[in-house]
């Protein structure tokens, strides 16, 4: 396997006939400093081993979840016509992909490289802090005027703000890919709020624990220091005077492109991961919004886009800001990482500049090169663009303005329309040299094959200085010869790959030094965000969700039996009909079984159908939302049990054709997993207010569903035959029929059903216990008052149920239970209300927000 | 030298509460050499937890504030009072070749680059086809620059009909170009854009015009309106300000305000508020009172 890799990589080929740089195979054809001891083990690898922790990759993202969601935006290039950005229906999120097989470097070599990103951070701190300040270099012309003010995310309400001094570049990440010679450029700086170090750490858990005796065996550095770093210098970050400051993760929310990155970061950092939403301004100052309080913000790690931090000074109608946020930065009160602004520093019209503002800035000797970009504001760039627009990727100054593009890909109209817009707006475009790339080994049906690869290196303020990650995150082209494809032109294209930065000599510590101090404890007493009304209100309907589904798949587990047993008999009136009809009425899948739904079909889609409302695939999406959104509240084992249902619904969809059997497995490893996530909640969350929550929405949805099960099934007598099958199947739905047996040894019916279901305070599955339960819950609410009004509505519930008589409520008048249905219905209700009020109470989200504008025309006409 | 009392005041009222209002506004008249703010007073009712004052990147003030009590009125009042002269760029420098105003060409004049900001298209201010034609029958080559400035702001006057009503604030200027009618900001607008099609710089000025009486009658207070008017950088001689929807350049019944690339940036009043209500009213009114003798003013 090596061999051939080696004597064929680097040694060019009909789609390149110029020999390349090979990451891995030298000139020579053999393995480059840096690979040895990664060679060594993978020479031990026999057939299939390396197929084998391509799958156990693959198994171990899905586990995690790990996602990454394309933006819309993102397909449309500078020469397409804009898409309306309303239109676009939001993208489903792409599982992660991650090649077993890491690119590495050696530590000489990467110590050039260091230096050069650690460099490269300091110059455009220093450019961003005058651009945003003095603009000396714009006066002097050492930057031009036109690549700055033209540029989107230059931020005009920005400018002149004197409390950006401690909070100007946080982090930055740089694109890198290598050019003929094997030396190291920078394709794009990424300044605006860096994403990737998330997905960079989990690369690595991956990787190790696939191939723990390569991992071991690579004299390899660790990612580790990095997120303390970042840790330090957020606490850092902080306003003066401030000694134990608040920090926040402010992510977009969970359709975001980098959720899992955001979601990771914050909790490989111990910080909340918080949404615009969430917070609120006030006396100057931002604030957490709490159940009841509101706990001060030091410092907010921003993952949003910064115009859409602020609807009052930057985009107007931005839902995923918080008004005022701007002025708090103005008044020096809280601290956002990266500055808003600092997206100003990813326009590529800076690179041609940057070798004399190293001099300039630094007075140092820019060390790491950029492509070779030809600016089109000046005349002499432009003319080069034009004339040699087949050897170039044009790309806009401005991200929003779309995708870049590669001059020889374009049909001779795209030509003429880019030609055009060079012309109206020059000085938005530039033209780069479209770098060689080097190759890499790339795992691809069982063989290494080279693939082309660009490298992301992070750095994090630390001091006056960065420090960067050892480390970082590469992506290989997925086809042969694409370097040209979306690995440069798209910011995420290709599949991913682990970085290792290996030392001949054992890794002996960390090479970064945290300040005790400011790596502590977080403060004690500190509110946990499972306060955050949003983050309640996730909890809640996790656990509501995954308490409907459960009930559902029961009772669709319980209506096959039934379907078995009565070998399909659908006659009208007959145990099976009543129980089909059942699962339509108690999921809302109308018109389903009340209308002329085939017994097969239906009962998949109540499994599989995700568009329809009330399946338990909806259900289950609906969960998986609910959790991506308070993805660092929850146990990692979520994620776990979460794959291993989705990978039992794909077997059933994967048999069209199954008569049952299969829908039964399905539909049991499904209920199998939903016990398992029942038991991570209860054996792996910490009891607060967000997990009172939680299990206060399952209980809610619990009762909620037996009362409406009860009520379809129980609401008239039919032949006694019947009646036997369908109660069997209510209490095998609703978990209880061996205490049935046990209990009432065959006597009975449907008063004993009602007590068992309704009344039994004992019972887990009846209503009684739900409400028991729902109540120790709110109480142990901090802002729960005893006469708040969800207390009160349970006071009423409680006596309702526990005054009850199902002796008197089941009697039948001509073949109805009147006295029932009235009782069910009305609790029912109760029930439905008491979840509003739940709502009210814990999860009030603030009124809507609206824009305040003089909309005036004015008048001035003398 | 006039002097004047102006009083701003805007008005919303809401069908139900307003639970939070955050509030940004420009109001406050500047200090330029031909103009002199004496006083100024801002009321907002209700009182605000918060009111924060900072100069923006062009100097104008720009203040910050926070209504933190139930209210569905929201009025916000500002009183100036303000001495007015007249400015503006010598003959010489009005003389110069149309297309050696354009900032890009002038690098040796040091308020150029930051000139530059009011050359390019703007959120309320595109550039669309059709506007550089229209703009170069004013702009014939080699055409003295205060000539033909003044020449486009006539013919905008001339081709655009006043017509309170018949344009929004978000009105493009493409449909500005085929509607022909709209107000002070759509005239100011329309000439913006033509400028810069030819990458000269151009710069919206919000501020006040005050109206004389017809002959014979009184002085109606509260009947003004802010007013906006457009300035063209000069090499070496500042900005060249006219107002293109009374066809004149500007004298001492125009109190400037605030600079900025187009409305968006120089709003007298903008906010978020947070609320249930589904309907809001607004009213303006604004009341420009000269005053018979400035040095009587009291400094403030």
């Amino acid at each position: 396997m090596l061999g051939r890799y080696l004597a064929t990589a680097g040694q060019g080929d009909v789609l390149t006939p110029e020999p390349g740089f090979d990451e891995l195979a030298g000139p020579d054809g053999t393995p480059r400093r840096g690979w040895r001891s990664l060679l060594a083990g993978l020479e031990r690898f026999v057939d299939g081993d390396l197929a084998h922790a391509q799958h156990e990759v693959a198994r171990l993202l899905e586990d995690d979840n790990v996602t990454y969601t394309p933006s819309p935006g993102a397909a449309v290039s500078v020469v397409d016509d804009p898409v309306p950005a309303v239109a676009t229906a939001l993208a489903e999120p792409r599982p992660w992909r991650l090649d077993p097989v890491p690119l590495v470097l050696d530590d000489r070599e990467w110590a050039g490289l260091e230096a050069g990103v650690v460099q490269r951070a300091e110059l455009l701190d220093a450019v961003l802090a005058d651009l945003y300040g003095p603009q000396r270099l714009l006066a002097s012309g050492d930057i031009p005027a036109a690549a700055v003010f033209d540029h989107g995310e230059y931020l005009r309400p920005v400018v002149g703000t004197e409390a950006l001094e401690r909070q100007r570049l946080f982090t930055t990440a740089a694109d890198l890919g290598r050019d003929a010679a094997g030396g190291w450029k920078v394709l794009a700086d990424r300044t605006q709020a860096p994403s990737g170090a998330g997905f960079a750490m989990q690369n690595r858990r991956v990787v190790s624990r696939v191939v723990p005796e390569l991992y071991h065996a690579a004299h390899l550095h660790r990612l580790t220091p990095f997120f303390q770093a970042m840790r330090t210098a957020l606490v850092e970050s902080a306003p003066p005077a401030v000694e134990d400051p608040r920090v926040v993760v402010l992510s977009p929310g969970p359709h975001s492109e980098t959720a899992f990155d955001q979601a990771f970061v914050a909790s490989l950092l111990g910080f909340p991961l918080v949404e615009g939403s969430d917070l609120t301004v006030r006396d100057g100052r931002v604030w957490l919004r709490g159940l009841g309080r509101l706990e001060q913000v030091d410092v907010i790690l921003r993952r949003v886009d910064a115009v859409w931090t602020d609807p009052l000074e930057l985009r107007s109608g931005s839902r995923l800001g918080t008004s005022g946020l701007l002025e708090c930065v103005r008044q020096g009160t809280v601290s956002v990482v990266n500055t808003l602004g600092s997206g100003i520093l990813e326009n590529p019209a800076l690179l041609p500049f940057l070798p004399r503002l190293s001099e300039r800035l630094l007075g140092q000797r820019l060390r790491l090169p950029s492509v070779d970009t030809w600016w089109c504001g000046d005349r002499a760039g432009r003319s080069h663009v034009r004339a040699h627009l087949d050897e170039l990727v044009v790309r806009p100054i401005s991200r929003d303005a779309g995708r870049s593009v590669l001059g020889s890909a374009l049909t001779a109209a795209q030509r003429e329309r880019l030609l055009a817009r060079i012309d109206a707006a020059p000085h938005r475009f530039v033209g780069q040299e479209v770098l060689p790339l080097s190759s890499a080994p790339t795992t691809v049906a069982e063989r290494l094959v080279p693939r082309d690869v660009v490298l992301r290196c992070f750095a994090v303020r630390s001091g006056t200085s960065y420090t960067p990650m050892l480390g970082g995150l590469a992506r290989v082209a997925d086809q042969a010869g694409d370097r040209h494809g979306p690995l440069v032109t798209a910011p995420d294209g290709g599949l991913a790959k682990d970085v290792w930065v290996v030392s001949s000599d054992p890794v002996l510590a960390t090479r970064v030094l945290v300040p005790r101090q400011a790596a502590g404890l977080p403060r004690s007493g500190a509110a946990p965000t499972g306060m955050v009304p949003r983050v309640l209100s996730d909890l809640f309907w996790f656990g509501r969700y995954a308490e409907r589904a459960e009930d559902l798949l029961r009772l669709v587990l319980a209506a096959r039996t039934v379907a078995v047993e009565t070998d399909l008999d659908t006659t009208h009136g007959r145990a099976l009909e009543v129980l089909l009809q059942a699962v339509t009425q108690v999921s809302t899948t109308y018109p389903g079984f009340l209308g002329r739904a085939e017994l097969m079909p239906e009962l998949r889609a109540m499994l599989l159908d995700r568009q329809r409302r009330g399946t338990a695939a909806q259900s289950l999406a609906s969960l998986s939302m609910a959790a991506q959104g308070v993805r660092d509240q929850l146990s990692e084992d979520v994620w776990m049990v979460m794959a291993e249902m989705d990978r039992a619904l794909a077997a059933l969809a994967a048999h069209p054709d199954d008569q049952g059997l299969q829908l039964v497995d399905t539909g049991e490893r499904v209920l199998a997993g939903l016990l398992a996530l029942a038991g991570v909640v209860s054996e792996n969350m910490v009891r607060d207010p967000g997990w009172y929550l939680l299990d206060a929405g399952r209980g809610l949805e619990r009762a909620l569903q037996v009362v409406a099960l009860l009520r379809v099934t129980l609401d008239r007598q039919r032949a006694p035959e019947t009646d036997r099958m369908v109660e069997e199947a209510v209490l095998t739905a609703s978990e209880s029929i061996l205490t049935y047996r046990r209990r009432y040894r065959g006597r009975a019916g449907v008063e004993a059903l009602v007590e068992l279901l309704v009344v039994d305070q004992h019972n887990p599955r009846s209503v009684a216990y739900q409400l028991a339960r729902v109540l120790t819950d709110l109480q142990a609410l901090p802002t729960t008052s005893p006469t708040a009004r969800p207390l009160r509505l349970l006071d009423t519930l409680v006596e309702t149920v526990r005054t009850a008589d199902p002796a008197t409520l089941v009697v039948a008048e001509g073949g109805r239970r009147r006295g029932l249905e009235r009782f069910l219905a009305d609790l029912h209700d109760q029930l439905r209300d008491l979840s509003d009020a739940v709502r009210t109470q814990y999860q009030q989200q603030p009124p809507s927000q609206q824009a305040l504008a003089d909309t005036s025309t004015w008048g001035g006409a003398t | 030298m006039k002097s004047y009392r102006i009083e701003h005041s805007t008005t919303y009222t809401y069908e139900a509460d307003v639970t939070a209002s955050y509030g940004q506004f420009h109001l406050r008249p500047r200090d330029l050499g031909w103009q002199r703010c004496r006083s100024h007073q801002i009321t907002v009712d209700p009182a605000p937890g918060d009111l924060f004052v900072h100069d923006d990147l062009y100097g104008n003030a720009k203040s910050y504030f926070h209504v933190t009590e139930p209210h569905r009125q929201l009025v916000v009042t500002a009183v100036s009072h303000v001495e007015v002269g007249v400015g503006g760029p010598g003959e010489e420098q009005l003389a110069v070749p149309w297309e050696q105003a354009r900032p890009a060409v002038r690098p040796e004049q040091p308020d150029a680059w930051s000139a530059t900001d009011f050359t390019f298209a703007s959120p309320y201010v595109e550039v669309p086809p059709g506007i550089e034609e229209y703009t170069r029958v004013s702009f014939t080559p080699g055409r003295p620059l205060g000539e033909a400035a003044v020449d486009l702001m006539h013919r905008v006057h001339d081709d655009f009909t006043y017509k309170f009503g018949s344009t929004s604030v978000g009105t493009t200027v493409s449909t500005l170009l085929e509607l022909r009618t709209g107000v002070c900001q759509d005239f100011s607008h329309v000439m913006l854009s033509g400028l810069r099609s030819l990458g000269l710089a151009g710069r919206y000025v919000s501020g006040y015009l005050a109206t004389r009486p017809p002959p014979g009658k009184p002085r109606l207070v509260g009947a003004d309106a802010s007013h906006a008017w457009v300035g063209c950088w000069v090499p070496g001689g500042g900005w060249l300000y006219l107002d293109p929807t009374n066809a004149k350049v500007i004298d001492e019944s125009h109190a400037t305000v605030a600079y900025g690339r187009d409305y968006g940036d120089v709003l007298p009043v903008k906010g978020v508020i947070f609320t249930e209500s589904k309907r809001s009213t607004m009213k303006v009114s604004v009341d420009m009172a000269p005053l018979e003798d400035s040095t009587a003013l009291p400094t403030s």
